[in-house]
C-alpha cells in the first residue's frame, strides 16, 4: 500500500478519498451496519408519518396486547401502540445521540486544539482538567451534571455530551501535537499567519480523520448512556417514547408481557450494533491513510 | 463484649460453610423476605419503619397494640385512662413479665424508656414519632405509670401502637451498651434476638416464656430483600415463606400458582396529587373540582393498578376509624368542561384553555418508583386533562430531587401539581401535616399550600379532644370540607399486597405506617 503518495501541487486529492470509500465498501460487516442504520434513520424520519397510531395517547381498553392483534408490535401497559412508540423513540434516540456528540465536539475540539497547538501553560491547564474528568466514569459525570442541571431530556443530552467532552479534548490535543510539527504548518507560521489562523486553518483539518472515527464510534456509547439515564428516570417526562424509559417501564411486566421491554431493547441493540459495525469499518478504512489524508488536505 | 465476638465467629463459619442452611437447627423456621433493609437494631433510635415492623414488633412489646381494625388492645399495659384535661395518661402495667435477659418489667422500665426516647440530646426518632408531645413519664407505683404532656395527648395510644418504634426495652441491656455496635436488642416480645447481618438476615428464636401465647414457629428469619423480582422468585421457589410488597402487576399471576396465597388489604396510606392552590391556575375551586371530575378512578384502578386499590371517597384512607365516606368525583368530562367555562378558562388558539393571557398549563411531578403505578396514573390523568384543553406535562423526579423540591417554602416553591402519599394511624398525624395552614413546607407537607381557617380550627380542636366520639365527628367534618374544597386530585387509597406459601397460616394484617404484616401468630406446617 502506498502510504506516501506524491503530493500534488494543486492540493486536490480525490484519489485517497475514493480509496477510502472503496475499502469501506469491501467491509461486509460495516456495510451491513450502514444498511441497518440507514433503515433506522429512514424509519425515524418518515415513521411518524407512516404509523397512524398516536405514540402518546393512552388507551386503557387495549393494554398489554401482544404483537399482531391489530398492533404490529403490540401495545404497552397504557395501551399505546409499541410500533409507533419505538419509531418515535428512534427519532428521539438518534437526535439526542447526535446532539450530545455535537456538545462534546463543541467543547472538546476547541479545548484540545488550544492545548495541543499552543502548548505550555494552556496545555497544562486543559490537560489537568481533562485528566481529572477522565478519572470519573462517564456515567457518573453525567449523573453529576443531571444533579446540577435537573432532570429533563435537554439536560440529559447536555450531561452526556459534557461527560464525553474530555475524550475529544485529549484526542484532538494528541493529533494537534503531531500535526503542528508538520512542515506545512511551520511554513504557514513562517509566512506570518496568526496562531488562531494556523490552528483553525492548518492544524484542525489535519485532526479531522481521528475525530470522525471516534465520533462515529462514540455515537453508540452515547445512545446507550442517554438510554441508561432515561432508564433511571432522569429523562423527565415518562410519556416520552424514549427507549431507555420504555425499557425501564417494560421490565416490570417482563413476565406478563415481555414484548413491552423487548421491543425498545431490541431497537436499541440493533441501532448500537449497526453504529458500532459501521464505526469500526470507518476506522479501518481511514486509519492507514490518516497520515496521507492529513498531508493532502492540510496544505 | 464476648457475645458479639462469639456471634461473629459463628456467623463467619456459617458463611464459609454455605449460608443459612448450616445455622438452621431442628424445628420450624419461618422465613420472611422483607422489602426494605433494617437500618439498626434499636427501634427507638431507628428512622426506618421497616425496623419497627421487623425488630420492634417481634422482639419487643408496646404498652398498647392495634388490632386489624385499629382498635386499641392491651399490650404491656392492661388498663389506661386519660385525665379530664387529656394531658396525662395513666397506665396500669402487666405483672410478672420478664425481659429476655431475665430482668423484670415494671414502672421503672417504662419511665426509663420514655425518658430515653424523648431526651432531646439523643434526638431519637421514636421520641417525636411514637411519643410525640410527651414531656414526662412518672412512676406512681411499681406497676402504674403516668405519661404527660403540656398539651392534650389524644393521639398517644395510636402513636404508641402504630409504628413498632415505641417499644419498651430492657433498661439493663441499654445501660450495658458502651459503643453503638455493642447494642443487642432485649425486649419482652415473642421472639428473642439471635443474630443480624446488616442487609442480610435477622435471625430470631421463639421466646418460650412469652407472657402472651408463645409463637408456634421456633425460628423467625427476616431477610432484607429490596429487589422485587428476587423476592417473587424466592417465594415461587419455596425458599422463603412470605414476602411483603408484592408488585401489583404480579398479584394475578401469583394467585394462579399452586402453593402460593396472595392478599392485598387497605393500608392507612393513600395517593393523591396536590394542586398548588396559590398558583393562578389552581386558585379557583371550580378548576380544582373540574380536574377531579376528569380523573377516571375506576378505570385507573382496574387497568393501571390491576384492581388493587379503592376509589377515594374521602381525603384519607378507609382504614382509619375516623374515615367518612364523603363523596366520589365521578368521571364526567362534561361537568368538567362546564366548570372550566364558568371559571372563565376558554380554549385558546393552540387548543389550551386560557384566561387573561394565562394558559391553563402545569407540570405534574412524580417521584420515580415511589408509588405503585405512579408514572402510569400521572400519564393517564395528564392525557385526560389535555383532552379538555388543560396542558399538563408529567415529569418524573428522582426521589432525592423530589424531596428537595417539597422542602421549598411557599415563596420559593416550584410545585404546580405533585403526586404524593400520606398515611399514619391517627387522624391528627394523618391530616394536620398535610392540610393545616401551619404545615406548609418546609415544616410540613401541606403541598397544596391549602389554607382554610375552618379546617385549621377543626384540626386544632381535634388535637385537643380526647373523647373518641368527638374526634370522629371533628375529623368527619374536616373530610367533608376538604373533599368539597378539593386542594388535591383524589386518586386511590393504597393497598399493600403480601404473598405467602400455602403451608403458612395465621398471617395478620394490621394497617400501620410501618407496613401491614404481623407474623407473631403465624404457624407453618413445614
Amino acid at each position: 500500500m502506498a502510504t506516501m503518495p506524491v503530493p500534488r501541487s494543486d492540493g486536490a486529492a480525490p484519489e485517497p478519498e475514493r480509496r477510502w470509500w472503496a475499502q469501506l465498501r469491501r467491509d461486509r460487516a460495516g456495510m451491513t451496519g450502514l444498511a441497518v442504520l440507514s433503515l433506522i434513520v429512514a424509519a425515524a424520519i418518515v415513521g411518524p408519518v407512516v404509523t397512524s397510531q398516536d405514540p402518546f395517547q393512552p388507551n386503557l381498553q387495549e393494554t398489554f396486547l401482544p404483537p399482531g392483534s391489530g398492533h404490529v408490535l403490540g401495545t404497552d401497559q397504557l395501551g399505546r401502540d409499541l410500533l409507533a412508540r419505538v419509531v418515535a423513540g428512534a427519532r428521539a434516540s438518534l437526535l439526542s445521540g447526535l446532539a450530545a456528540l455535537a456538545v462534546s465536539l463543541a467543547f472538546g475540539v476547541p479545548a484540545g486544539l488550544v492545548a495541543g497547538y499552543s502548548g505550555g501553560r494552556w496545555d497544562d491547564v486543559v490537560m489537568v482538567a481533562v485528566e481529572i474528568l477522565m478519572s470519573f466514569p462517564g456515567v457518573l459525570l453525567a449523573f453529576l451534571a443531571i444533579a446540577v442541571l435537573g432532570p429533563g431530556q435537554q439536560n440529559v443530552v447536555l450531561a452526556v455530551g459534557l461527560a464525553s467532552t474530555p475524550v475529544f479534548a485529549r484526542l484532538v490535543r494528541g493529533s494537534a501535537l503531531a500535526v503542528r510539527e508538520q512542515e506545512y504548518v511551520m511554513a504557514a507560521v513562517a509566512l506570518g499567519a496568526t496562531p488562531a489562523r494556523v490552528a483553525v486553518r492548518h492544524v484542525l483539518p489535519g485532526c479531522l480523520a481521528p475525530i470522525v472515527v471516534i465520533a462515529v464510534l462514540r455515537l453508540g456509547t452515547t445512545i446507550v448512556t442517554i438510554a441508561g439515564l432515561g432508564f433511571l428516570g432522569m429523562g423527565g417526562d415518562p410519556a416520552r417514547p424514549e427507549w431507555g424509559a420504555m425499557l425501564s417501564q417494560g421490565q416490570e411486566f417482563l413476565r406478563r408481557a415481555p414484548h413491552i421491554a423487548l421491543v425498545p431493547g431490541g431497537a436499541m441493540l440493533l441501532t448500537v450494533l449497526s453504529v458500532n459495525l459501521f464505526g469500526d469499518a470507518v476506522a479501518d478504512a481511514l486509519n492507514p491513510r490518516v497520515l496521507s489524508w492529513r498531508t493532502h488536505r492540510g496544505g | 463484649m464476648i457475645r458479639p465476638l462469639v456471634l461473629c465467629v459463628v456467623l463467619a463459619l456459617a458463611v464459609v460453610q454455605g449460608g443459612p442452611a448450616i445455622s438452621a437447627p431442628a424445628g420450624r423456621t419461618f422465613t420472611w423476605a422483607l422489602h426494605v433493609a433494617i437500618d439498626r437494631l434499636d427501634p427507638s433510635a431507628s428512622f426506618a419503619l421497616a425496623t419497627g415492623m421487623a425488630v420492634g414488633r417481634n422482639i419487643f412489646d408496646r404498652l398498647v397494640e392495634h388490632d386489624e381494625r385499629l382498635n386499641i388492645l392491651p399490650g404491656l399495659a392492661t388498663q389506661w385512662s386519660p385525665s379530664p384535661d387529656g394531658r396525662t395518661w395513666t397506665f396500669k402495667l402487666r405483672q410478672g413479665v420478664r425481659f429476655h435477659d431475665g430482668t423484670p418489667f415494671n414502672a421503672d422500665a417504662v419511665v426509663f424508656n420514655v425518658t430515653r426516647a424523648i431526651d432531646p440530646q439523643l434526638r431519637l426518632f421514636a421520641g417525636t414519632f411514637a411519643w410525640g408531645g410527651v414531656k414526662a413519664a412518672r412512676k406512681v407505683d411499681d406497676f402504674t405509670v403516668e405519661i404527660s404532656g403540656d398539651q392534650p395527648l389524644p393521639a398517644l395510644l395510636n402513636n404508641i401502637a402504630d409504628s413498632g418504634l415505641g417499644v419498651i426495652q430492657s433498661p439493663a441491656a441499654i445501660q450495658r451498651v458502651r459503643e453503638p455496635r455493642d447494642f443487642v436488642p432485649v425486649g419482652t416480645g415473642p421472639f428473642k434476638f439471635v443474630s443480624w447481618v446488616p442487609d442480610g438476615d435477622l435471625v430470631l428464636e421463639a421466646n418460650r416464656e412469652y407472657w402472651g401465647s408463645p409463637p408456634s414457629v421456633d425460628r423467625l428469619v427476616i431477610r432484607a430483600m429490596p429487589t422485587v423480582t428476587t423476592r417473587v422468585n424466592l417465594l415461587e421457589a419455596g425458599e422463603v415463606d412470605l414476602i411483603t410488597q408484592v408488585p401489583i402487576h404480579e398479584i394475578a399471576r401469583l394467585k394462579g400458582l399452586r402453593g402460593v396465597e396472595v392478599d392485598a388489604r387497605a393500608a392507612t396510606s393513600w395517593t393523591y396529587i396536590a394542586m398548588n392552590t396559590t398558583r393562578p391556575q389552581f386558585s379557583d375551586v371550580r378548576v380544582r373540582r373540574a380536574l377531579n371530575y376528569l380523573v377516571d378512578k375506576q378505570t385507573i384502578i382496574a387497568k393501571v393498578l390491576f384492581g388493587v386499590g379503592r376509589v377515594a371517597d374521602s381525603p384519607i384512607g378507609s382504614a382509619y376509624r375516623a374515615h367518612k365516606s364523603v363523596k366520589v368525583y365521578q368521571y364526567d368530562p362534561g361537568i368538567a368542561k362546564q366548570l372550566l367555562e364558568e371559571a372563565g378558562w376558554r380554549p385558546g388558539p393552540d387548543g389550551v384553555r386560557a384566561r387573561d393571557g394565562q394558559r391553563l398549563a402545569a407540570t405534574l411531578w412524580v417521584p420515580v418508583g415511589r408509588f405503585p403505578g405512579g408514572a402510569e396514573m400521572a400519564q393517564v390523568v395528564a392525557s385526560a386533562f389535555r383532552g379538555v384543553g388543560v396542558d399538563v406535562r408529567v415529569q418524573e423526579l428522582e426521589f432525592a430531587a423530589y424531596l428537595g423540591e417539597l422542602r421549598r417554602s411557599q415563596a420559593e416553591s416550584r410545585i404546580e401539581l405533585v403526586m404524593a402519599g400520606w398515611g399514619t394511624a391517627d387522624p391528627d398525624s394523618g391530616m394536620r401535616p398535610v392540610l393545616h395552614s401551619q404545615s406548609m413546607p418546609p415544616r410540613g407537607n401541606n403541598l397544596a399550600f391549602y389554607r382554610n381557617a375552618q379546617v385549621d380550627d377543626l384540626l386544632d380542636r381535634g388535637a385537643a379532644a380526647v373523647d373518641p366520639t368527638a374526634r370522629v365527628q371533628i375529623y368527619g367534618r374536616v373530610q367533608e370540607i376538604v373533599m368539597d374544597d378539593a386542594p388535591w386530585l383524589f386518586l386511590t387509597e393504597r393497598r399493600e399486597a403480601v404473598a405467602w406459601r400455602s403451608h403458612v397460616r395465621g398471617v395478620r394484617f394490621i394497617p400501620s405506617s410501618a407496613g401491614l404484616i404481623d407474623v407473631r401468630t403465624v404457624t407453618t406446617a413445614r
